[in-house]
């Protein structure tokens, strides 16, 4: 009797687990931290961009929240969201091989079901104070305005990025804002994309000591 | 622990760990707002909000040059100060170099020429969008462009500016041969009407200046196109100072002091082309702040700047009459109209009508009429027109002793040196009529005539239009009287006819240069 029970509750566990071992990472993504305490920076990567560990790093201002908890989020990318909640932000480092890096193709996942109409859209081209260049577009999605933006490294970041060299790395950027106000939130993009930092060592020393969101 | 148990634990964390997830929506912060975004430097319209230029300005002398000469044809006026040579100058220097070229190219040198359409005034006049009027429209119109089907030059004039002593006139030349235009160039020309300074439009803005508005006008068109970092990423340093001239060289000051610059429709910068929303409103109109001008200009543009925004009514220098001015009679048709045996009754209605046209006339008065005619006679000498000797009483000279013609001429001189404070240098003899005692008596040079209109025949106001304007000829002394109301009736449409075909109405001593010797007889 006593062997049967633990069978059964061994049952019982192990469908448990098999179901939240699913469903747990994914809800565990869309869980937010809590707010920024302080102006912190939020770090992506390491990327290996040819054999060099490629970082990029965003500065945040106080109030800012991360979207998603736990060991199974990527480290590549991190979702946002401004202190007055109403604008969202999703960043990813994205590694492209340089023959796939052409036209007006948004490289990673970020951009997502955007992808179809965002090959047609209209883009812009600024070089930053940092020496950045960002390429950049916006569209309507829903009720939301979109701006996706694809930020390279200055040039020098990566050692090996010549123009023979087989990778590339971008930061993708893709912010949505309610239409309504969208004009005003793209200080916001703008903030984003202007501080970004890419280098071949974590900002902070060891990604352990990353900002804890 | 067994197996069991750590699998019972683990399970447990997962399981414990499920509605965690489900817990807490994002905390907000109160009050946060998107940082601001960056303001445009300077305004950005398609409307012209600079004030309508006034195309003229009175008190301003209007050059003409019409030539209808089909191998090389000259429509050509534009508008000077009295009394601003350094100006003048700038202008006309302009103008002769376009007549020069054309003379080159054609190999048929320059003449005055009078060949404009006596009953149009447009032809002699700067006009409100006469600088910005389609060229087609400029070289179609018989009052600007001698139709000739040849080579021409045409020159046209608008007054842009004027407020205080600070006058801008933009001076447009087009160069075209059977209608196909070659050239078309404005320029703006600025001044001080006393005389200050004379610039042109580009030297306003100095080289950091124009820098500078560079980079505004970028930043602002940056801002429009919702750039990430509005700032001009291009250092405008890198930008010739040739290419910002031409930028920059179409603009003028607001009342306000502000700086209204209209951008040519091909502006643009390598880091504009790459931004998708980039507003490209026909025409840019960019419009700078006073205050934000004012670091912008060279000493003489904050000048401007300033006596613009006083918007005082345009003032003018203290100049000579049209009669005492110097006149190039080989550039300009000259005529120089003269009247006999006054002054009488009739006298003082040309002397306004001559200063209402800007233009001067020479009396050749008989002493016995001054005296009832003192002011006219001051008037005359006064408002700077000639006064020719015309004998006492008006006898034929060659019927007199030389004690006689003498005292004709001496008696003469001396009430009008009485009224005037000056004698008269010229005569003319009665009838023309002059022989050797008569020349060596009087001690002063004969002035004839080259065209007698033998107005005191009263021929009728066409033939005496025909006579005096229409076959008038360039370096012709026109012989009339004002004594007979049915020649200074129609003087008024002698004078206009002959400014609208191009002549400019000088005194004898202008057009001949100078005073003759004394006893040489001028007959032209």
């Amino acid at each position: 009797m006593h062997r049967r029970g633990a069978a059964i509750v061994t049952v019982i566990l192990c469908v448990a687990v098999g179901a939240a071992a699913f469903a747990v990472p994914a809800t565990l993504a869309q869980v937010p931290s809590s707010p920024l305490a302080s102006d912190s920076a939020v770090t992506l990567g390491p990327v290996n961009v040819d054999g060099e560990p490629l970082y990029a790093s965003v500065t945040l201002s106080r109030g800012w929240t991360r979207i998603g908890m736990g060991p199974f989020l990527r480290d590549d990318r991190a979702s946002l969201v401004s202190p007055d909640g109403a604008y969202r932000a999703l960043l990813e480092l994205v590694r492209v091989a340089r023959a796939d890096d052409a036209g007006d193709a948004v490289p990673g996942d970020a951009a997502g079901e955007l992808e179809s109409r965002l090959a047609s859209a209209t883009w812009s081209t600024e070089a930053l104070a940092s020496g950045s260049e960002v390429r950049y577009t916006t569209l309507a999605d829903g009720e939301d305005t979109v701006t996706v933006a694809i930020l390279d490294p200055p040039d020098g970041v990566l050692t090996g990025s010549g123009a023979s060299s087989p990778q590339r790395a971008h930061l993708v950027v893709v912010a949505a804002a309610p239409s309504a106000d969208a004009d005003g939130y793209r200080t916001v993009t703008a903030d984003l994309i202007s501080s970004a930092v890419f280098s071949l060592s974590h900002p902070s020393g060891t990604p352990t000591e990353d900002v804890q969101l | 622990m067994t197996r069991f148990r750590r699998i019972v634990a683990a399970s447990a964390v997962l399981l414990a760990s499920a509605p965690l997830a489900g817990c807490g929506g994002i905390q907000t912060t109160e009050g946060w707002l998107p940082r601001p975004a960056a303001v445009a430097e300077v305004a950005l319209s398609d409307t012209d909000t600079a004030p309508v230029p006034p195309g003229e300005a009175p008190g301003l002398e209007t050059r003409l040059i019409y030539r209808a000469d089909p191998a090389a044809g000259v429509g050509a006026r534009w508008a000077e100060i009295p009394g601003n040579p350094a100006f003048n100058t700038e202008l006309r220097a302009l103008v002769k170099a376009a007549i020069d070229a054309q003379a080159a190219a054609t190999g048929v040198p320059f003449v005055p020429a009078a060949d404009g359409p006596a009953d149009d005034s447009r032809s002699s006049q700067c006009a409100p969008g006469a600088t910005t009027r389609p060229v087609a429209e400029l070289l179609a119109d018989p009052a600007v462009t001698p139709q000739t089907g040849g080579p021409t030059v045409t020159v046209v004039c608008e007054i842009v500016v004027a407020s205080g002593p600070v006058l801008a006139e933009a001076l447009r030349i087009v160069t075209a041969s059977g209608g196909q235009v070659q050239s078309d160039s404005t320029t703006v020309h600025y001044t001080d009407t006393a005389g200050g300074f004379t610039a042109r439009s580009d030297g306003f803005i100095s080289d950091d200046g124009a820098r500078t508005l560079l980079a505004r006008v970028v930043q602002s068109l940056k801002v429009a196109a919702g750039a990430f970092e509005p700032r001009m990423q291009e250092d405008p340093a890198d930008f010739p100072l040739e290419q910002l001239r031409a930028w920059f060289s179409n603009y003028t000051f607001g009342p306000d002091g502000s700086l209204v610059v209209r951008l040519p429709a091909d502006f643009t910068t390598p880091e504009l082309d790459r931004l998708a929303e980039v507003p490209k409103p026909s025409p840019l109109i960019v419009t700078v702040a006073a205050d934000q001008a004012t670091p912008l200009l060279s000493p003489e543009g904050a000048q401007v700047q300033a006596a613009l925004a006083s918007g005082e009514p345009l003032t003018l220098p203290s100049a000579p009459p049209p009669g005492r001015r110097d006149v190039d009679c080989s550039l300009f048709a000259c005529v120089a109209l003269t009247f006999d045996d006054g002054p009488s009754p009739l006298t003082a209605g040309l002397i306004d009508l001559f200063n209402s046209r800007d233009s001067a006339t020479t009396f050749f008065v008989q002493g016995s009429y001054v005296g009832a005619f003192r002011d006219v006679v001051r008037r005359m000498h006064d408002e700077g027109h000639q006064i020719g000797n015309h004998t006492w009483n008006h006898p034929d000279l060659t019927r007199l002793s030389a004690g006689a013609v003498r005292e004709q001429i001496a008696r003469t001189n001396a009430v009008i040196e009485d009224i005037t404070g000056s004698a008269p240098t010229i005569f003319r003899p009665p009838y023309g009529s002059y022989n050797d005692t008569v020349l060596g008596a009087t001690g002063m040079p004969a002035i004839m005539w080259s065209r007698d209109t033998l107005d005191w025949q009263k021929p009728g106001d066409g033939a005496l239009v025909q006579r005096a304007m229409s076959n008038a000829q360039p370096g012709d002394i026109i012989l009339m009287h004002d004594i007979h109301e049915t020649t200074t009736r129609v003087v008024p449409q002698i004078v206009d006819g002959l400014l609208n075909r191009g002549f400019m109405l000088v005194t004898v001593e202008q057009i001949l240069g100078g005073t003759p010797a004394p006893g040489t007889v001028t007959k032209r």
